[in-house]
């Protein structure tokens, strides 16, 4: 059940509802011991709410949580020995930042010479030598410096499974991905189990073994991130990491070629790949934006009207309105030698296996 | 520079004209007639001498002492605990509402509705006269004062703080007394300081319930004027004020202390073990 450092974690059917609200319908996960796994979705599609049932914060109304090989059933936050990282950092603001380290080694009652030895350890972790910080109040730091006080608040006591919800969020940008590049360090050295929740996919596909995708209280899907970027199970997945075309279909005519249905009704051949469709099922095709590529006139899937043209450096995004919706693509600066301006007539092109069936959303 | 002159003197005056009555009853406290007279002919101490050495004066300013500190202690309490309940009770929101009104009402409601009330309750329980039957008055009275800072605290620091002790494996009481408690400590001194001076300072609830049996300080003040004007009220009055300034000096100096205390720590001259 455990490896190195890190426990396993199950949740099995959870659910949770507040009032008429269900925040969590029914929710399983298998975290494997020492992985660092990211929950990731938008705000109020369950991801917090999983993470705090995990930590014993909310009390589920139904389903349970094995982490190792014990239940966590009738286990308080404070038995339950996980280390949580806040996104505001959480700091007890009139205890040093030594002191708010030696907390939770107060209270299982160590040795003052040892709290001291691993003190000192946590803290030169995260690079924050205790002769320099030790003495310093929470308040005279800056938001990167107290995260890392929190980080080794939290992993001082050496628990099998971290816990940090959205910890870099309040962050700018540059200290973001320094911080990413620790907690990546961090979990190597370490070997403890993450669960790390998130509404930044960039974060996620940056940094786990795999994510679980979050929408309205249920996981859209469960994979690693090259999975969930090439192979999302629905439009929403799909849509939630990086960006993506969906052509809305009627039906597969076999060999690569589905029927995509405009706004109108009006139906187009286009290539895509029938791998692991389902009879029955409904499905739109995806196709990133980089996967499109500008054709020579009369050699493409899709023929549409530029409607945008924005230059990035290094690409140009080109926003084309075609009979089956607006498409989006990320297109080099050589485009074919076609006249990339608004107005101009462009036809696109792609490989049937990189337009992908996605289960189509339900309405509602 | 015109205007910066006149609004300079509009603040003196204005400070002038809300001190000024403090002032001359100081001023007169410190004089050496038998009658009030400002400005005094001479300076003398006599009037405190007399204040302090008289047994009537000297029960009043024990029984009011006594009185309001038992007030206060369960005012800082009963608003620390009712603050708790609001902040993290996990109360619905009509609930909270009805409670936080409940809580500072008797802030709002005029004391004499107060002093009728508590009248009324005392008589139908046989208790008249009784100095001890301010007690849960005055601690009603200062209650509001502790609710609101407590509150404002906790609202501040929010459960965060709460969840994060317990992920580091303390008990809910543990946390109380070494995370919430100490954080809030300050707010509810403050408030209990509030809550002391309004006790020491209040009249009509004492006037109705004790009706001149046994005297607090400010109705021995009121019954000594039916006397006339003497500069032994001034002198009795400029205790008071003094406690008042006291009351607010302590805090200052406290809050100073812990501001220098974190300073030193945070330069590392103090050991942060301790």
């Amino acid at each position: 059940m455990s490896n190195g450092r890190g426990d396993s974690v199950r949740v099995e059917r959870i659910t949770k509802r507040y009032g008429s609200k269900t925040a969590l319908d029914d929710v399983s996960l298998d975290v494997a011991a020492g992985e660092f796994i990211s929950l990731l979705g938008p705000s109020g599609s369950g991801k917090t709410t999983t993470l705090m049932s995990i930590a014993g914060f909310v009390l589920c109304d139904s389903g349970s949580i094995v982490i190792g090989d014990r239940s966590m059933d009738g286990v308080p936050a404070e038995k339950r020995g996980l280390g949580f990282v806040f996104q505001s950092y959480a700091l007890f603001p009139h205890l040093s930042v030594a002191r708010n380290v030696s907390y939770p080694l107060e209270i299982r009652k160590l040795p003052r010479a040892q709290i001291k030895d691993k003190v000192r350890e946590a803290l030169d972790m995260v690079h924050l030598p205790e002769s320099e910080y030790g003495g310093r109040m929470p308040e005279s730091l800056s938001g990167g410096q107290r995260q890392r006080v929190a980080l080794a608040r939290a992993l001082v006591f050496e628990p099998r499974v971290l816990l940090m919800d959205e910890p870099l969020s309040a962050l700018d940008r540059r200290l973001r991905e320094t911080m990413l590049l620790e907690f990546r360090r961090l979990h190597r050295e370490l070997s403890t189990t993450i669960i790390y929740v998130t509404h930044d996919q960039s974060e996620a596909v940056s940094m786990s073994d795999r994510i679980a995708v979050f929408n309205n209280g249920t996981i859209q899907q469960v994979g690693t991130p090259y999975e969930i970027y090439n192979s999302p199970a629905n439009e929403f997945v799909a849509h939630f990491i990086g960006e993506a075309n969906i052509l809305p279909t009627s039906s597969y005519r076999g060999d690569g070629v589905w029927l995509a249905t405009g706004p109108g009704g009006e139906e187009v051949a286009v290539p895509g790949s029938g791998v692991d469709i389902v009879a029955g099922a409904q499905y739109s095709l995806m196709v990133r934006p980089e996967k499109l590529r500008v054709v020579p006139p009369g050699q493409g899937s899709l023929t549409g009207t530029i409607d945008d043209v924005v230059y990035a450096g290094d690409h140009r995004r080109i926003r084309v309105q075609t009979p089956v919706g607006m498409m989006f693509v990320k297109a080099d600066d050589t485009a074919a030698g076609a006249t990339v301006v608004r107005g101009a007539q462009l036809d696109l092109g792609w490989e049937v296996a990189d337009a992908i069936p996605v289960q189509r959303q339900r309405a509602g | 520079m015109l205007a910066r002159i006149s609004n300079r003197l509009l603040l003196v005056f204005l400070v002038a004209f809300l001190a000024a009555p403090t002032i001359a009853v100081v001023i007169v406290s410190f004089g050496n007639a038998s009658v009030i007279q400002l400005p005094p002919k001479g300076f003398s101490l006599q009037w405190y001498g007399k204040v302090l050495t008289d047994p009537a004066w000297l029960a009043a300013i024990g029984r009011i002492l006594m009185v309001s500190l038992l007030a206060v202690i369960l005012a800082g309490t009963a608003g620390t605990m009712l603050a708790f309940a609001i902040a993290r009770g996990g109360l619905s929101a009509t609930t909270r509402k009805v409670f936080q009104v409940a809580a500072i009402f008797p802030l709002a409601i005029p004391p004499v509705v107060i002093a009728l009330g508590g009248y009324t309750m005392w008589s139908r329980l046989g208790i008249t006269n009784s100095i001890w039957s301010l007690v849960p008055l005055y601690a009603a009275l200062g209650c509001p004062f502790v609710f609101l800072s407590a509150l404002g605290v906790l609202e501040k620091v929010g459960t965060d703080l709460d969840q994060a002790s317990a992920s580091l494996g303390a008990t809910r009481s543990y946390t109380l007394r070494r995370v919430t408690l100490p954080l809030i400590l300050p707010a509810v001194l403050t408030g209990c300081g509030f809550a002391l001076l309004t006790c020491m300072e209040e009249i009509v609830i004492a006037l109705f319930l004790l009706g001149g049996h046994s005297e607090t300080l400010p109705l021995k003040i009121y019954a000594s004027l039916n006397f006339g004007v003497a500069p032994d009220i001034a002198a009795v009055t400029t205790l008071q004020i003094g406690l008042a300034v006291a009351v607010a000096i302590a805090g200052a100096v406290w809050s100073w202390l812990r501001q220098r205390r974190r300073q030193l720590v945070s330069h590392g001259e103090i050991d942060h073990d301790e």
